[in-house]
């Protein structure tokens, strides 16, 4: 049970639009570890993780989460898996019309039985890990800047203490340091709950502060996954200047 | 799938009570947990040790769900000794007891009447001076254009002319003839018994022209156009397109607003007449239908029946309801900022100010055309 891949695609091919996204993708990802895909835009990334998420269903190829395989799941089946993952759209996805707060009681009302009292103390306690300021939980979702949606829809995610956190892009439209800060405490998280985290990134920092194993999607196909050090050493162009950016940078720094 | 259920083994023995926890304390488990912990009293001097070990699983709601209580029995004045939990289990109980007990409000609170009366109250004043605001720089724009013709924006009037003009024909006459055959119908009944059928025409032509056609055909456009406008003004200021045509150095009062107003004075008194013809039209069949009343009758009596100033009034009444339509709709797409949610409570309450503003100025300009004798 342990040994079991959390995540498992295979043999995934996903037509969108006329357009082929994937032609076969296989990948898996363990648990307890924080995993990324990258790839150029329109290489596919979220279209991959929507499909991990049920948001959308591959044409080809097969997709485990959990043990389950995703095109075979029944709705009861499905409902309990969501509730096993927590998911951080890339613009947050916060409900506008209910409060901080009342979208991270959201998951916990639907599935759970929890006395309000105890609910809303929860809430305060999701917020404080995701590090959001409990002063501001009672503030619509439209009044907060890019940091603060995202960190309240972190909390979200963690509302019903998930095995998985699916992240699309935590850290675009982040400063670097408040980028930084939330990298932290995705591992925090991760370290303290257990939790599997599968992300999809541009961001150089998230990959080498944080990230343990990661794929390269290019043209539809896995180019490489593996460790980052080892991605890193990867002889194609695309990959190495993906990485050497980020030489030239810290030389610049070390000046 | 595990699904053991947790448990908790309670044994006692003098001032000690030993708790052993078992199973998954986990979020969904946590409402048999409490009721479970709830039934531990702890009172002055009792030593309460919580035995961890045999947990199979603890996550934040569980973890949270003990702390909660150990601090309540601490309270109390037991002591509380946590043992045998695992590493992982144990750091997860220290978060938590750093974390301070607060409890966010997730339940819709109903403020104070008196409160909302005041915002409400406050939110009026602030939306009537906005508007007088908006009013005056429409107005400085359109005079700065009738100054210099050359700028009036005349494509972007003609493409507004055909979206709230000729795409509207078919509805406003739909709805027009409707209204033309309700009361005609309506009068027909009451007419008959009276032996007055050929003023069924007066009836008809009158209301029609004078009241119904106007009222009907600004409230048609009203709900088609008048929407769109706020919606599309509002959507454009989410999207930050208000903000980069400004940059740009183009006035939005100048390239949206002024060509949407402008074509709706136009345009409005032109649906009303289309409206008059088919609305009488539609009145006219009813009349034969009902009343044996030939289509050579009634128009004969309709040149006596229908004074040329109340047709008139009627036709006016076009751009006379264009203003306030066009200008409230722009206005309430203005208003609009932050998320996309806004826009679609700014456009019904545009749609619901343009509507009253329309039958509000119609009451008014009853009541004084009234007393001209008009």
């Amino acid at each position: 049970m342990m040994d079991e891949p959390v995540v498992e695609v295979k043999g995934l091919v996903t037509r969108l639009g006329g357009k082929t996204i994937h032609r076969g993708i296989d990948l898996s990802v363990k648990r307890g570890e924080i995993y990324a895909i990258v790839g150029g835009s329109g290489s596919g990334k979220t279209v991959l993780l929507r499909e991990m998420i049920m948001l959308l269903e591959p044409h080809q190829g097969s997709i485990r989460v959990l043990g389950h395989l995703l095109s075979q799941v029944t709705p009861r089946e499905g409902k309990w898996l969501r509730s096993r993952w927590g998911v951080l759209f890339q613009f947050g996805g916060l409900i506008s019309s209910l409060t901080v707060a009342q979208n991270v009681a959201l998951p916990l009302l639907e599935f759970t039985s929890i006395p309000r009292e105890l609910i809303d103390e929860l809430v305060s306690i999701k917020l404080s890990l995701a590090n959001f300021p409990l002063d501001w939980a009672c503030v619509m979702p439209n009044e907060l800047s890019g940091g603060m949606k995202k960190r309240a829809a972190l909390a979200r995610a963690l509302a019903l203490d998930p095995e998985i956190l699916f992240l699309d892009e935590p850290t675009s439209g982040l400063d670097p340091v408040a980028a930084a800060h939330f990298d932290r405490t995705i591992k925090e998280l991760r370290d303290l709950l257990g939790l599997t985290v599968v992300l999809v990134t541009h961001d150089l920092d998230t990959i080498e502060s944080i990230v343990d194993r990661m794929v390269i999607l290019m043209e539809g196909e896995v180019l490489v996954e593996g460790d980052p050090r080892e991605v890193a050493r990867f002889p194609h162009p695309w990959v190495q200047d993906y990485f050497h950016r980020r030489k030239g940078e810290r030389d610049w720094r070390g000046r | 799938m595990m699904q053991d259920s947790p448990s908790l083994h309670l044994s006692r023995s003098q001032s000690t009570l030993r708790a052993v926890l078992k199973g998954r304390w986990c979020m969904e488990n946590i409402p048999s947990l409490h009721r479970a912990l709830e039934g531990i009293e702890g009172e002055e001097g009792l030593e309460i040790v919580v035995k961890g070990g045999d947990l199979e699983a603890l996550d934040t709601g569980g973890a949270y769900l003990l702390m909660k209580h150990t601090r309540q029995w601490m309270e109390r004045g037991a002591r509380v000794t946590l043992r045998d939990f695992r590493e992982d289990h144990r750091r997860l109980l220290d978060l938590l007891t750093q974390t301070p007990e607060v409890r966010v409000c997730t339940r819709p609170v109903s403020p104070n009447p008196f409160y909302q009366l005041g915002r409400w109250a406050h939110a009026l004043a602030r939306d009537i001076l906005a508007f007088m605001a908006f009013l005056g720089e429409a107005t400085l724009t359109a005079s700065s254009l009738l100054l210099k013709p050359s700028r009036v924006p005349w494509q972007e009037i003609l493409y507004e002319m055909e979206e709230a003009g000729s795409k509207a024909i078919p509805i406003v006459t739909l709805v027009a003839i409707l209204a033309g055959v309700v009361i005609a119908y309506q009068g027909a009944l009451q007419l008959k018994r009276f032996g007055a059928s050929i003023f069924i025409v007066d009836l008809l032509a009158i209301s029609m022209a004078r009241e119904m056609a106007p009222l009907l055909t600004a409230i048609m456009v009203a709900g088609r156009s008048g929407s769109a406008y706020t919606a599309q003004i509002g959507t454009m200021k989410v999207n930050e397109e208000i903000d980069a045509l400004r940059t740009l150095g183009i006035s939005p009062m100048e390239t949206l607003v002024i060509p949407k107003v402008g074509a709706l004075i136009v345009v409005l008194p032109l649906l009303i007449l289309l409206a008059d013809l088919v609305g009488i039209g539609g009145g006219m069949v009813i009349s034969r239908q009902a009343l044996g009343i030939t289509f050579h009758d009634f128009i004969f009596r309709l040149q006596e029946a229908l004074p040329l100033g109340s047709f008139l009034i009627g036709i006016a009444k076009g751009p006379i309801f264009a203003l306030p339509l066009g200008l409230i709709s722009c206005f309430r797409g203005f208003q609009v900022k932050g998320s996309a949610e806004e826009v679609g409570r700014y456009t019904t309450m545009s749609v619901v100010n343009t509507i009253f503003a329309v039958i509000a100025i119609d009451a008014i300009l009853s009541v004084i055309l009234g007393n001209m004798g008009l």
